[in-house]
């Protein structure tokens, strides 16, 4: 087993993360090193600086906004590139340091530094001084985030383990795709949340879908009125799990004697459950299909590398604010109470350069690069539970490549020029088998993704591996008309003997349909 | 564990796929075709039913191939990037059109196949007002044809000339003549004995409909039934089922009412039986009635069973939830003015949080019953143990609690419930943990056949063994009746 694959290196406990930034924090709180200046008040943006970045937020809900910057090559006209314009301009001439922006999605603090928003965080965490996070769509809508509890040490499912428990579940999402490989959205993630809950709660949970439905309104409703209902609904479904408890699941593990804080207690524990739960799913079912598309782009090398790179570029909480409780101090900045701060990793990222971490030696796991603020949850600090979450992805994507090769279909990337954005609803990935499909037409009446979707937008050669996959299995189709045409359960009568003639004519159709097909498919791929 | 079908009738086709992709028999199509016989066996009378049906299954995955063929090409040749690309490679751009166009247009291979996207629609319209045939249609139709056939092997009155002549006809796509052959159907048999007699294949001669008419709108319902999936849309205008929202509006209510006597006197002899809650049903009558049992159990829990009765024919639309528009609302849709109406029932009843409840119903009654099983919110606020459906189409619904235990009770010469899609020849299958129990009684014709009467006769003779397995399935309802309190719902 690789140090990666030790529950206890990957597992460390928040309060391990904690100690991580304790001593930035201890600078900029102790009185003692602030002595020579008294705290102030954050930059205030002008008005029009304020004017052009909430512009540019309401703008994010105009998809066809930047159709014109981007048909006329002004990458700087467009809605990320005003954005990331502004920030560049806030950084330079407020010294790099947190600005206070008006919007009408309310006043944010922004810090302009990845480093600085790390750092303001763990001292406001520090301070006891943040309320519960709650996310911020690219376009200002906020929404729920699953509320942060810590996950005991040994309380994850160790690395070893997961492999097998995954490994029904995965095998279960690929006999569901398409004969073109892929798979549509709603499938995917309807067998991504069932692996969740099989890692998480257990063997007895992967039939309840209830429960994700469930846990995904409380999730939603997080920080509303509606939440403490959506709780407690979401309590009397997990209830049964947590009273017998599936010891190889996370809920077992959890629950199981001398395990520390919430050993033996159901209760106790449902919390915790329900945030891992709600991280395992969404690291499942969005950033393993971008951690694919990164493979199939061959900008990762291993299942490690690319669920890393999946969370550091597209991180599933893409914007969280933090509403500041009572006032603290940060590096001679004084934040009031009332204040929101915001963070966004993407930007700070774009403003910080395309700086990609060090490659980490091989068996490294991904999990352990998500110290600091976490990619799937609003902690303002580190996540044990974010860190199993990214494990579990780095399994699936690790089952998934060793039965399938993954072919990026859309959007069409490279690996020299990753998009800014993924949104894992509208990726499409074909997972071909790499020992060839069965000599067979593949079976897909009522299988949910039967029904064939048109595809749009795609770049010539994208349609071509989609036409490529379609002729092959036309072939398939050839070949398994003519078998059944050949059963001698036809010879009865003459109408099955018609039946048989028919069988045979839609055959040779299927076969000449094929060669067409295969030849166009070709010239597209050229 | 396979789902428990029981089916009294005689023997049920051959088992066919499980919807279930990670069961064993989602294995490869080979699996099932019979492979051609190694050495020479007498043949047999009859084509069996299984292969016929396998050689559909066959058929439709090569048209939805075909299909999606088609559709990729289409993209392909109707994309801004490859009008792009053309510009930067012309040359390349028209080969590879050309390829396109004659893979699209062979008429040994894919026919007019063009498919997908506003152009390609288009020409698929095009097609299909010309009369055109391309290879999905084509192993689309031969699909459904092969189906009919395989019902016929159970349903033999399918097989006699007359309703053959209809059948045929409608494969042929001549509708004149299926027009002919159901006036003539219907003057040899009546109405209600025709109706009864093609009941069995309705889903695919509506879908025949739809793929061989001049209408190029309402193909998607024949693609969804030959899919085994559930059709969004009309199959004569191809009006999509959001529309019926339109038409069957309110946000419901529900009113406290008292029982007439005749009712008093049924609930007053009711107890927790299957064939007690038929008739309890048949007494609240199809005039927005609906009844919430409380029921002290034997295990001393404070249980409740909501009775929701089907549709009356009388109008299209009325002032209640049970009207006509309101059943094809149940069947296409989950949120209706009735499921609306319900809940407020159960708020304003004031059953508690996490209470568990049994909803029975008949026809729509059975429908709106898994409509609300299927609501994430009232599975979230209630925990429904049961689901009976008494001659309710409910096959393509699922209900967002898995530990839900789902009943269906069907007579086979009712009519309703295989509006579902799923016939006798169908390769879809229910749910493993669903209890189908299926029988055929003297209520031959149809809408006799339907009637909570003739269910009610069935299980309290012939079919009494039913009776028990559905009351012992029930047992945890056993107990004390403290109230009995019957609701009128309305639309608005």
């Amino acid at each position: 087993m690789t140090p990666a694959d030790s529950p206890d290196t990957d597992m460390a406990t928040d309060t391990d993360m904690a100690t991580d930034t304790d001593m930035a924090t201890d600078m900029a709180t102790d009185p003692c090193s602030d002595t020579a200046t008294a705290p102030r008040r954050p930059a205030t943006a002008w008005p029009l600086e304020n004017a052009v970045f909430s512009a540019a937020m309401v703008a994010q809900r105009l998809p066809w906004v930047d159709a014109p910057a981007r048909a006329l090559g002004l990458d700087l006209l467009t809605r990320d590139g005003v954005t990331r314009a502004l920030l560049a301009f806030l950084r330079r001439t407020r010294s790099g340091r947190p600005v206070q922006l008006r919007t009408p999605f309310g006043p944010f603090l922004l810090p302009l530094a990845a480093a600085d928003a790390a750092d303001l965080l763990a001292a406001a965490d520090e301070a006891s001084a943040l309320a519960p996070a709650v996310g911020l769509t690219a376009g200002g809508q906020r929404h729920g985030l699953s509320p942060h509890v810590p996950l005991p040490r040994d309380a994850a499912v160790p690395a070893a383990e997961l492999g097998a428990l995954l490994a029904e579940e995965v095998d279960r999402v690929l006999a569901a795709r398409r004969g073109d490989g892929t798979l549509e959205w709603a499938d995917w993630q309807r067998g991504m949340l069932r692996l969740g809950r099989r890692v998480v709660a257990g063997a007895d949970a992967v039939e309840d879908t209830l429960l994700s439905e469930v846990l995904a309104a409380a999730t939603a409703a997080a920080g509303s009125r509606s939440y403490e209902d959506r709780a407690e609904a979401l309590r009397r479904r997990l209830a049964p799990h947590l009273a017998d408890p599936d010891p190889a699941s996370l809920a077992g593990r959890l629950l199981a004697r001398g395990t520390g804080l919430a050993a033996a207690d159901p209760e106790a524990a449902a919390p915790a459950v329900t945030h891992a739960l709600a991280l395992v799913s969404r690291a499942a079912a969005e950033t393993v299909p971008q951690a694919l598309a990164l493979v199939a782009a061959g900008a990762a090398a291993s299942p490690e590398a690319a669920v890393a790179e999946a969370l550091r570029r597209w991180p599933p909480v893409a914007a969280a604010v933090y509403p500041v409780r009572s006032g603290f101090v940060w590096q001679d900045l004084a934040v009031e109470a009332g204040t929101e701060i915001l963070r966004v990793p993407g930007w700070l990222r774009a403003l910080d350069g395309e700086v990609l971490p060090e490659p980490a030696p091989p068996g490294t796991s991904a999990a352990e690069g998500t110290i600091g603020m976490p990619p799937l949850c609003g902690a303002p600090t580190g996540c044990a539970a974010t860190r199993f979450a990214a494990l579990v992805a780095e399994h699936i994507v690790r089952a998934v490549t060793g039965a399938v090769r993954p072919l990026l279909i859309f959007p069409r990337f490279t690996a020299d020029r990753l998009p800014d954005t993924l949104d894992p609803r509208t990726l499409v990935v074909a997972l071909e088998d790499l020992a060839g499909r069965p000599d067979d037409g593949r079976v897909t009446v009522t299988l949910p993704t039967a029904v064939p979707v048109s595809a749009f937008g795609y770049a010539p050669a994208a349609y071509g591996a989609l036409a490529h996959a379609s002729a092959d299995r036309l072939e398939r189709h050839a070949r398994s008309l003519a078998a059944c045409a050949g059963n001698s359960g036809w010879n009865a009568d003459e109408e099955g003997e018609r039946y048989r003639m028919v069988l045979l004519g839609h055959a040779e159709r299927c076969a000449t349909a094929a060669d067409g097909v295969r030849q166009a498919a070709k010239r597209l791929t050229d | 564990m396979a789902p428990q079908v029981v089916d009294e009738t005689a023997r049920r086709l051959p088992g066919c796929r499980s919807p279930d992709p990670a069961t064993p028999s989602a294995a490869p199509a080979a699996a099932h075709v019979p492979a051609p016989a190694a050495a020479p066996r007498p043949a047999p009378e009859r084509i069996d039913a299984e292969l016929l049906v396998t050689a559909s299954v066959l058929l439709a995955d090569a048209a939805l191939t075909a299909r999606q063929s088609g559709a990729e090409l289409t993209g392909a040749l109707f994309s801004w990037r490859f009008g792009l690309e053309a510009l930067k490679r012309p040359g390349w751009a028209l080969t590879t059109a050309v390829s396109c166009a004659r893979a699209l247009t062979g008429s040994g291979g894919l026919g007019f196949g063009a498919n997908g996207g506003v152009a390609g629609e288009l020409l698929r319209m095009a097609g299909n007002m010309t009369y055109r045939r391309p290879a999905k249609v084509a192993m689309a139709v031969d699909a459904f044809a092969l189906r009919i056939k395989a019902a016929a092997v159970a349903h033999p009155n399918l097989d006699a000339p007359a309703a053959r002549r209809l059948t045929d006809a409608m494969v042929a796509g001549n509708r004149l003549e299926a027009a002919r052959a159901m006036l003539a159907l219907i003057e040899l048999l009546g109405v209600t004995r025709a109706l009864t007699t093609v009941s069995p294949v309705i889903m695919e001669l509506l879908a025949l409909l739809g793929l061989l008419d001049e209408n190029p709108v309402n193909d998607d319902f024949s693609w969804v039934t030959l899919a085994g999936g559930v059709p969004t849309t009309d199959p004569f205008l191809g009006l999509p089922s959001s529309v019926l929202g339109f038409l069957n509006p309110g946000p419901g209510r529900a009113e406290r009412t008292e029982p007439d006597p005749i009712l008093a006197t049924v609930l007053a002899g009711s107890r927790n039986d299957i064939v007690s809650y038929v008739n309890d049903i048949g007494a609240l009558g199809n005039h927005g009635l609906v009844l919430l049992r409380r029921v002290s159990c034997a295990d001393g829990t404070l249980r409740y069973v909501l009775l929701l009765p089907g549709t009356s024919f009388g109008r299209l639309s009325n002032s209640t939830p049970q009207d006509l528009v309101g059943a094809f609302d149940g069947l296409l849709r989950t949120d209706t003015t009735y499921t609306r109406a319900a809940k407020k029932l159960l708020r304003r009843a004031g059953v508690p949080t996490g209470a568990e409840i049994m909803i029975v119903g008949h026809s729509l009654g059975g429908m709106t019953a898994m409509n609300l099983a299927s609501d994430v919110e009232v599975c979230a606020t209630y925990r429904v143990s049961h689901v009976i459906a008494i001659g309710s189409p409910i096959d393509s619904k699922r209900p967002a609690d898995h530990t839900t235990r789902v009943i269906s009770l069907v007579n086979k010469h009712d009519v309703i419930p295989g509006l579902d899609g799923r016939g006798p020849a169908s390769p879809h299958d229910i749910p493993e943990s669903w209890v189908e129990l299926a029988w055929l009684d003297e209520s031959y014709d149809y809408p006799l056949s339907h009637a909570p009467q003739a269910y009610s006769d069935a299980l309290r003779g012939e079919f009494t063994h039913f009776r028990d397995q559905v009351n012992k399935l029930i047992s945890d309802y056993d107990g004390e009746v403290v109230g009995n309190q019957p609701y009128m719902l309305r639309d608005k």
